[in-house]
């Protein structure tokens, strides 16, 4: 099933490592795939590399697709994880 | 010929052996047409999955000699192999441009580097140095270069370099390694706690000595010095062998001297000889003979080298082994003392211009309660495994105090929500290293249970100086007379609110202060474990009333020089009563603990 939600990055500080790294770790515990869509440019949500040249900072607006079978759980657990600000704030 | 290279000496002891240039990262790789893209993505799954092999097995290895948290920058760089976003783009690459494998991996690590540099945020400058060591070892792959990685080296040697990638560092042979003479890092460098751990002497910050030195050249590190020498005449080479032996000599000769158990001077007094520890390892079976329990647990490895927070669970694993560990002996455990450099991304918010004086330690905690809670919550945890004393870094007035035991508050009142156990009567003491709380230290100890004096930052705040600056570096005085009435203030303080007050900054590891020390009212003090068996041989050999009589003259000097070369000249006889006669006597300022 695809999902698709929109997010806000609510901690002060962005998108930086650490949050990259959660957010990594979190979405590779699922099967489905995880992309986010920012500013035209779409980016896979298992990869460092790719959700640091997001460059987004507090405020920003993100969309999350997930397709897979455990789409639901997978949209839910990176949801907490957003609304927490990583853990940071 | 014989030159000299001077930088900061970060661990101490005398490696004397050959250089050995560490790889570094490879700056050319050929670059050739590919015919068949379907062969050349193969040879590049290869490369990588031996890079996975090997990353794997250094995990397991790291884990099992040195802890779960050193292995964890080797997870960072196993998610770095597999990024998926790198992994695809080279794929890419290689059926488009139709060019080998080492030039295309090589140009895309150049793009990431970039796109990471051009951040100010020094945790994504962390990653670029993590980038480019998985792809210099997936090139190396590729090459089959079977030049020796530093891990694998069988002859002892001195290690010359511009820098050691983290993942080297945990991986190294130690056995074979001497020394290390370094251009880059610092003494709070990941690199340099693992140095003093591990003890090997090792000096960073050499200019550009990997450009002066040819590979075999015999070199000497001087880490207590902060000195490199390389091609040393005899002569040269002779002084330092025997400065060598005389230091081990005296290593083990104050291990027989020092006593074991509760610490005293001559005349009965007791003083509380404890261990400063920066990493799991240094927690080793016989610092409970001659320690009485840590006195300074320094948290900070825990958030080195690493993509994401510590769990609450991963620090109270490391918290409890170190109260298992030292076997009903108190741990003093620091809350974390780092910059919010460490965590803040650059935008929006520009580098501090002054992190000393900015955001750090006690401070970024109060801004972060769910980071500091995290901490505290570990600590709480561990207090119920044995004797645990929280100690708060950073504190300049009452309110942050109030602020931070208001937050420690919040989490016991969960863990008694929740029944969790815990120790109700856990000690709460606050460094003291900033001249402000000196000035207020009696308002301070009516409300904490124990002061430690940070004597480092204690000196660097009162006397403006920066010790890492050369041109000032001579004003950096311990036994400046403005020095020496803070400690006593603070001890003073200490003394009417009836709580200890400790030392456990490095004049605590340096012999020739511990008498001032005693003098002026400190009565524990803690310093790293290689310092242990001589300060507490000289504490057993001094009275308090010398103590006493040489800090009230050093109170009223004008001339710090002079006290400074009074205290030596005594430690170094104290030290020397039983000495064997014949053996070269090493000078007590070559162990002078470097900069924690």
């Amino acid at each position: 099933m695809r999902l698709e939600e929109s997010m806000c990055v609510v901690n002060r500080l962005g998108v930086h490592a650490r949050p990259a790294a959660a957010i990594v770790q979190t979405v590779l515990k699922f099967q489905s795939e995880v992309h986010i869509l920012h500013a035209g440019s779409r980016v896979n949500a298992k990869s460092i590399m790719g959700l640091l040249t997001l460059a987004a900072t507090c405020g920003t607006e993100l969309t999350v697709v997930c397709e897979g079978d455990d789409s639901e759980a997978a949209m839910a657990a990176i949801k907490a994880l957003f609304a927490s600000g990583f853990g940071e704030d | 010929m014989q030159r000299e290279f001077k930088g900061i000496g970060v661990s101490p002891g005398i490696a004397i052996g050959s250089a050995y240039i560490a790889g570094g990262l490879r700056e050319e790789v050929p670059e050739y047409e590919i015919a068949d893209p379907e062969a050349e993505l193969h040879r590049l799954g290869v490369a990588r999955d031996a890079t996975r092999a090997d990353l794997e097995r250094l995990y397991r290895r790291t884990e099992a000699e040195l802890g779960r948290q050193h292995a964890e920058i080797l997870n960072a760089h196993l998610m770095l192999l597999d990024d998926v976003t790198i992994v695809e783009e080279l794929e890419k690459r290689v059926r488009t441009k139709r060019r080998n494998s080492e030039a295309l991996v090589m140009e895309l690590t150049r793009e990431n580097v970039e796109l990471l540099e051009g951040s100010e945020d020094p945790m994504l400058r962390e990653r670029r140095d993590d980038i480019l060591d998985v792809s210099d070892r997936i090139i190396r792959h590729l090459m089959n270069d079977e030049r020796a990685a530093l891990r694998d080296l069988e002859d002892p040697v001195v290690v010359v370099g511009s820098s050691i990638p983290p993942s080297e560092m945990v991986s190294v042979n130690l056995k074979s390694v001497l020394g290390l003479a370094l251009d880059h890092g610092g003494a709070t460098s990941h690199t340099a706690l693992l140095a003093r751990a591990l003890g090997v002497p090792a000096v960073m910050g050499l200019e550009e000595l990997g450009n002066h030195v040819a590979e075999g050249v015999t070199l000497i590190v001087d880490g207590g010095a902060g000195l490199v020498i390389a091609e040393p005449d005899a002569a040269t080479i002779a002084r330092y062998r025997s400065i060598r032996e005389a230091q081990e000599s005296d290593r083990r000769r104050f291990r027989r001297t020092c006593g074991e158990g509760p610490c005293k001077t001559r005349d009965g007094v007791p003083i509380e000889a404890m261990a400063n520890v920066a990493l799991p390892i240094e927690v080793t079976p016989d610092l409970r003979h001659v320690a009485e329990g840590i006195g300074l647990y320094r948290t900070e490895f825990l958030f080195l080298n690493r993509g994401t927070l510590p769990s609450e669970e991963e620090q109270y694993e490391a918290y409890r082994q170190a109260v298992e560990a030292m076997d009903g002996m108190p741990v003093t455990i620091r809350t974390m003392d780092i910059g919010g450099d460490k965590f803040i991304t650059a935008l929006g918010r520009p580098r501090e211009e002054n992190p000393q004086l900015g955001w750090r330690a006690l401070r970024f905690c109060l801004a972060r309660p769910e980071i500091f809670k995290t901490q505290l919550r570990a600590v709480l945890r561990a207090s119920s495994h044995g004797p645990v004393r929280m100690m708060f870094p950073m504190v300049s007035g009452l309110s942050e105090l109030r602020e931070a035991r208001a937050v420690l508050d919040e989490v016991r009142a969960e863990f008694d929500r929740k029944g969790a156990p815990y120790d109700r009567d856990m000690p709460v003491g606050i460094m003291i290293e900033i001249p402000s709380a000196v000035a207020i230290a009696d308002m301070l100890a009516r409300e904490c249970d124990f002061f430690s004096i940070g004597t480092n930052d204690l000196i660097q705040y009162t006397l403006a100086v920066d010790r890492g600056n050369e041109d000032v570096a001579n004003l950096y005085q311990p036994a400046h007379p403005a020095v020496l009435r803070m400690i006593r203030d603070a001890a003073a303080a200490a003394e009417r609110a009836d709580i200890p007050c400790e030392v456990c900054g490095e004049m605590a590891s340096a012999a020739r202060y511990t008498e001032l020390l005693l003098g002026l009212g400190v009565r524990g003090l803690s310093m790293s474990a290689f310092a242990l068996p001589r300060v507490r041989t000289l504490i057993s050999r001094t009275t308090l009333k010398d103590a006493r009589a040489l800090a009230a003259r050093a109170l009223e000097t004008a001339l710090p020089e002079d006290i400074e070369a009074e205290a030596k000249e005594r430690a170094d006889r104290l030290l020397a009563e039983d000495a064997d006669s014949d053996a070269p006597f090493a000078m007590e300022d070559r162990h002078a603990a470097p900069a924690p």
